[in-house]
């Protein structure tokens, strides 16, 4: 029975470390990225930036705390077999949640990027102060390219 | 900064009918807005000669291109089809309306290609 005990509360150390390192390094690396995005309002990328943090600690340590429990397990080996089968699971966890972590920041930046891209062909024309310019213009380019064939 | 977009298309053509809803449903980065060739009268629209014949997007900074160049355009106004315009090429033309589509489509003028 002790040994479930040290189990638990190796466990318990060891994943609540986990979530906060994984916390802090998302909160430090994830504020370049959201800067990016929001250059406009800091206010809102650092708001962001928490609030993504707080559910991440939410979802982990809830998640962790549900799968803490264990069949008890005779002598030390067994004991450490719980733990590293456990750790296992909860490492595993904790990667997933932080690459879709990671894939959330990447879609943000990246619908901001594309929101600001310059149309991908050149005008064919330009309608200015006159209609003629414009015909103008087109019928240049005609010319042009009579004179390339 | 391209805030508007005006595309000009045959509305006697039910096909192209067709496409200008589908469109219109798209969310978009710009505002677009629709201008049959024959209800067209602004002097610096009726200039251009494309009129009748293909789809001509104006934008609201007096930019203007033609055919292939309109598609193109209309892909990169389109939300789900800015960085994928081949995608929006499947869509739009393989719909019904292909052939016609199409012919309001046809290979830029002059040195763009």
């Amino acid at each position: 029975m002790s040994n479930l005990v040290t189990v638990y509360i190796v466990y318990a150390a060891i994943s609540v470390a986990l979530t906060v390192w994984l916390a802090r390094t998302l909160f430090t690396n994830g504020a370049v990225f959201l800067r990016d995005v929001f250059t406009d309002t800091p206010d809102l990328a650092e708001a962001v930036n928490r609030l993504l943090v707080v559910g991440f600690y939410l979802v982990n340590m809830g998640y962790a705390a549900l799968l803490l429990r264990a069949d008890p397990s005779d002598g030390a080996v067994g004991a450490i077999e719980t733990l590293a089968r456990k750790l296992g699971f909860l490492l595993l966890s904790l990667a997933a949640m932080h690459f879709a972590n990671m894939f959330l920041f990447h879609r943000i930046r990246r619908r901001a990027h594309e929101a600001k891209l310059a149309p991908p062909v050149p005008p064919n024309a330009r309608i200015a102060d006159d209609a003629v310019s414009a015909f103008e213009l087109v019928r240049r380019h005609d010319e042009r390219a009579a004179a390339l064939r | 900064m391209i805030r508007a977009i005006t595309l000009l298309y045959d509305d006697g053509c039910s096909d192209c009918g067709r496409h200008r809803r589908w469109i219109e449903r798209e969310p978009a980065y710009v505002e677009l807005s629709f201008l049959a060739w024959r209800e067209c009268d602004a002097p610096g629209l009726r200039a251009l000669p494309w009129r009748g014949e293909q789809l001509v997007a104006v934008s609201d900074d007096g930019r203007v291109w033609a055919g292939r160049h309109a598609f193109a355009i209309c892909s990169w106004a389109l939300r789900a089809y800015r960085l994928r315009p081949g995608r929006f090429a499947r869509i739009a033309l393989h719909a019904p309306c292909a052939d016609r589509a199409c012919a309001m489509m046809p290979a830029p003028r002059g040195p763009y290609r």
